[in-house]
């Protein structure tokens, strides 16, 4: 067996699974100021992927660490050399996630609007960035002969990158619009549509002048698993587009998912053997036989994955069917009132303890005025002492 | 090689590093009384379980949130700082870590999800099984971490190969002695932050008279778990010395300052150290203690940082191999006296309630003021771990400053110290918000 190519298979999986999962989530996050125009309508967008965006981002970790195991080399190049672009990415990423665990824990409308803020910005950055870096990695990296990065942060924003960068966040967009309009209910499921019919348009034209740049002039030009992984791509986005039109978004969701997985894979499946094609001169490029890891290593992180990803996958699918219900914005508003109602009423309660407490002191300081004996304490119902002093039971004489 | 740069890297990683384990050891401990405050649910029915539960399960997925996100740097953090270590030793550290990701964090973020928002969707044994799975998970997930770290403390099961490490032996990476005692370590400090962090919230509530019936308990389980830990980590901290004296000789005598190899060796209690002059101006030292804490012999050689310093010179050529004496020393020593007056709380503030009501009494306030304390322990303890090593990136094989990326520029690693260290303030005043917030609001619907 082939180990690297084995290694690069399970590799390829995760990174996929990654766009694919978390690409619902950065769509919704995108969508998030679009769709959900009150709090209460954002508070349902968000619903949908406050579950899952923890078990989508593990997706990315894991594709980090697989590729850290079984090539090295690749990692460690791809890594420093991508330094900036991945700083943004980590922190756009840390305060996204905060921000989605946190939105709630509060009431305050200026903690939920900050929060929506970060969830927006955290959502619309790492798309541009994965399409920056997808696209050089398609063009090819500038590298040295020890197969280390040579050029600045500048080089990365090449013309070609800056259209895949806006590429990515449209497909995203268009991804998480039709995931929108499938768990979204009503009036919010008509605006995803739009929304995303919209962003269609635009993913569309990006789509086609990225492929007919791409193909013409990078580091995976000209090769027939290239023009095919494209061409597919654009049939793909053409039917999810349809789909989206004839409301039809369970399909509309799975040729999104299409377009993302074949144009990923047209990336990686012209470069292959190679995983980082050196612009200037190819013999610098770092394949997979070369940076592979030892043998052991290769088959250990074969044979995990093996066990681990079908399992993982499948509590993914379902996690999807247990979370199948559709999102709505209606009994968030209710039971916002509910809870109001509720506080409010507690708090006329305790006036009205209060109101009692203070009518059954007056009656105890007139009986011990009237005997003259100074004992009030002694006169009081437990409740009243509670209230008080937290004490029920604690009257001593004086 | 770029010194600034060499330093910012360093500082980057101790600082994710610090508040990366900050919130992650919590999790660990107090994913286990979540747990087992469900269990209780569903074997009695009780409400009050139920209200502990998701009270308590509040406080976790904050922590657990913060811990998440940070751990993602961490590990981006080594192919993006330290690409010439991971070039080096992808092939024997990398796996723990895909291992940890397959088999640990995976079951972990997708149960958490789960149990989140699946109070209503499953049937309560459903539902615990999930909050179980996330404590084991976290757990498991801590051991593959820390046999990554085990490894850079005492490298085995690996083969060189032209400048690589190759993998040659799992199973010793796993069976690695360090490992054994790093794990119950950090286990066990796990449980003290969270035993400590469940008493401090409950002694808050006991001090306001507020919700008295449900957090009497949590404060008895949460002294008796802190105790217990406080206790067993005294244990294993000792038998963890024992094995640095072996394994990182020069860790343990930079933290013991100890300057000159001596049969018996006294335990310096205080020092003043003056490193340039590689010697103490005064101590305060008990004979023959370290010789008897070390090797259980009163009269058993230990070696001396001098002695240290010219084995390693005559065995990896000439260099400075000394670690920061005065910070290690001084962190250890607040580690230990942290632990004891841990301990001494703990157990005072069992012995007062022991009669069932401890409401009122005058040692809920010191309780309720050390529970950061295990923080400042936990920060000391990991940078022992790995400022000691100091100056090796992978002990007696590769040197910290070989191990850091030369692509990046000083500038760009001072854009994401800065850049992170301000986002690391940012996030840590949000989540001491929301807690407050939810301390405040109190348990119950």
């Amino acid at each position: 067996m082939d180990w690297p190519v084995a290694a690069l298979l399970s590799f390829g999986l995760l990174f996929v699974g990654y766009l694919l999962l978390e690409g619902c989530d950065y769509g919704a996050g995108m969508l998030l100021p679009f769709i959900g125009r009150s709090g209460d309508e954002r508070h349902a967008v968000l619903n949908t992927i406050a579950p899952l965006w923890e078990g989508h981002e593990v997706w990315l970790i894991t594709a980090g660490a697989l590729l850290f195991a079984a090539f090295p080399a690749v990692y460690a190049t791809l890594f420093s050399g991508l330094y900036l672009p991945l700083v943004v990415l980590l922190l756009t990423l840390v305060v996204r996630g905060v921000a989605f665990t946190l939105r709630n824990k509060a009431a305050v409308p200026a903690w939920r609007r900050g929060s929506d803020g970060a969830i927006f910005l955290g959502s619309v950055a790492p798309p541009l960035l994965w399409g920056v870096a997808l696209a050089n990695l398609a063009l090819g990296l500038p590298l040295d002969a020890g197969g280390r990065y040579a050029g600045t942060a500048l080089d990365l924003l090449h013309p070609y990158a800056l259209i895949g960068g806006l590429l990515w966040a449209t497909l995203f967009l268009v991804h998480g619009a039709a995931f929108l309009a499938l768990k979204l209910d009503l009036l919010l499921a008509v605006r995803a549509r739009q929304a995303g019919m919209r962003a269609s348009t635009y993913a569309l034209g990006l789509l086609a002048v990225f492929a007919v740049l791409i193909f013409n002039d990078s580091a995976i030009a000209g090769r027939t698993l290239t023009l095919l992984g494209l061409a597919l791509a654009l049939l793909a986005f053409l039917l999810c587009r349809h789909y989206l039109r004839t409301r039809r978004y369970g399909r509309s969701l799975i040729w999104s998912s299409a377009t993302i997985a074949v144009l990923a894979a047209a990336i990686f499946g012209g470069l292959f053997p190679r995983l980082i094609a050196a612009r200037a001169n190819p013999y610098y490029s770092l394949d997979i036989y070369h940076t592979a890891a030892a043998p052991v290593t290769l088959q250990l992180i074969i044979a995990v994955s093996a066990v681990a990803l079908p399992l993982l996958a499948a509590v993914q699918l379902g996690k999807f069917y247990l979370f199948r219900q559709r999102s709505s914005a209606a009994p968030l508003a209710q039971k916002r009132r509910q809870r109001q109602l509720r506080r409010q009423y507690r708090a006329l309660q305790r006036q009205l303890a209060h109101a009692r407490c203070l009518a059954e002191v007056l009656a105890a300081t007139a009986v011990t005025l009237r005997r003259g004996d100074g004992d009030i304490a002694s006169r009081l119902s437990p409740v009243c002492r509670r209230l008080l002093s937290h004490m029920p039971n604690h009257c001593e004489r004086p | 090689m770029d010194t600034t740069a060499l330093l910012l890297a360093r500082w980057q990683f101790g600082l994710t590093l610090t508040f990366h384990f900050w919130f992650v050891t919590l999790t660990l401990g107090l994913s286990l009384f979540v747990a087992i405050w469900e269990t209780i649910y569903v074997r009695t029915r009780a409400p009050s379980a139920r209200i502990m539960t998701q009270f308590w399960g509040k406080l976790f997925i904050v922590n657990y949130a913060v811990g998440i996100v940070t751990g993602l740097v961490q590990e981006f953090q080594f192919g993006m700082n330290w690409a010439e270590f991971s070039r080096t030793v992808g092939d024997v550290f990398g796996p723990p870590l895909a291992f940890e990701s397959l088999t640990a964090f995976f079951v972990e973020s997708t149960f958490i999800g789960i149990w989140v928002y699946g109070w209503k969707l499953l049937k309560p044994h459903l539902h615990l099984l999930a909050i179980w799975l996330v404590a084991l998970a976290s757990n498991i997930s801590a051991f593959w971490i820390l046999a990554a770290n085990a490894f850079l403390q005492q490298p085995v099961g690996f083969q060189l190969q032209d400048g690589r490490l190759r993998l040659d032996n799992f199973l010793a990476v796993l069976v690695n002695p360090f490992l054994l005692y790093l794990y119950s370590h950090t286990l066990l400090a796990g449980l003290l932050t969270a035993g400590m962090f469940v008493a401090a919230v409950s002694a808050h509530y006991l001090l306001h008279n507020r919700h008295l019936v449900l957090f009497r308990p949590a404060l008895t389980a949460g002294l008796a778990c802190a105790l217990a830990a406080a206790v067993l980590l005294l244990g294993t901290g000792h038998f963890y010395a024992q094995h640095l004296a072996r394994v990182q000789p020069m860790k343990f005598a930079a933290m013991e300052a100890v300057w000159e190899t001596a049969a018996p060796a006294p335990f310096v209690a205080v020092a003043c150290i003056d490193e340039p002059a590689r010697r103490n101006t005064w101590e305060i030292a008990v004979p023959r203690m370290l010789s008897l804490l070390t090797y259980h012999r009163p009269d058993a050689p230990v070696r001396g940082i001098n002695t240290v310093q010219e084995e390693y010179s005559a065995m990896y050529g000439p260099g400075e191999y000394q670690p920061p004496v005065t910070l290690l020393f001084w962190s250890f020593r607040l580690m230990v006296l942290l632990d004891l007056w841990l301990m001494a709380v703990t157990a005072a503030a069992l012995w007062l309630s022991r009669r069932g009501d401890i409401t009122g009494r005058r040692i809920l306030r010191p309780v309720l003021w050390s529970g950061p304390l295990p923080y400042a322990a936990n920060a000391a303890g990991w940078l022992l771990t790995e400022v000691g090593r100091q100056p090796w990136l992978i002990q007696g094989l590769q040197l910290t400053a070989h191990g850091v990326s030369s692509v990046v520029a000083a500038n760009s690693i001072w854009f994401s110290l800065v850049t992170l260290a301000g986002t690391y303030v940012l996030i840590s005043a949000a989540a001491w918000f929301a807690m407050h917030l939810i301390i405040a609001q109190g348990p119950g619907p």
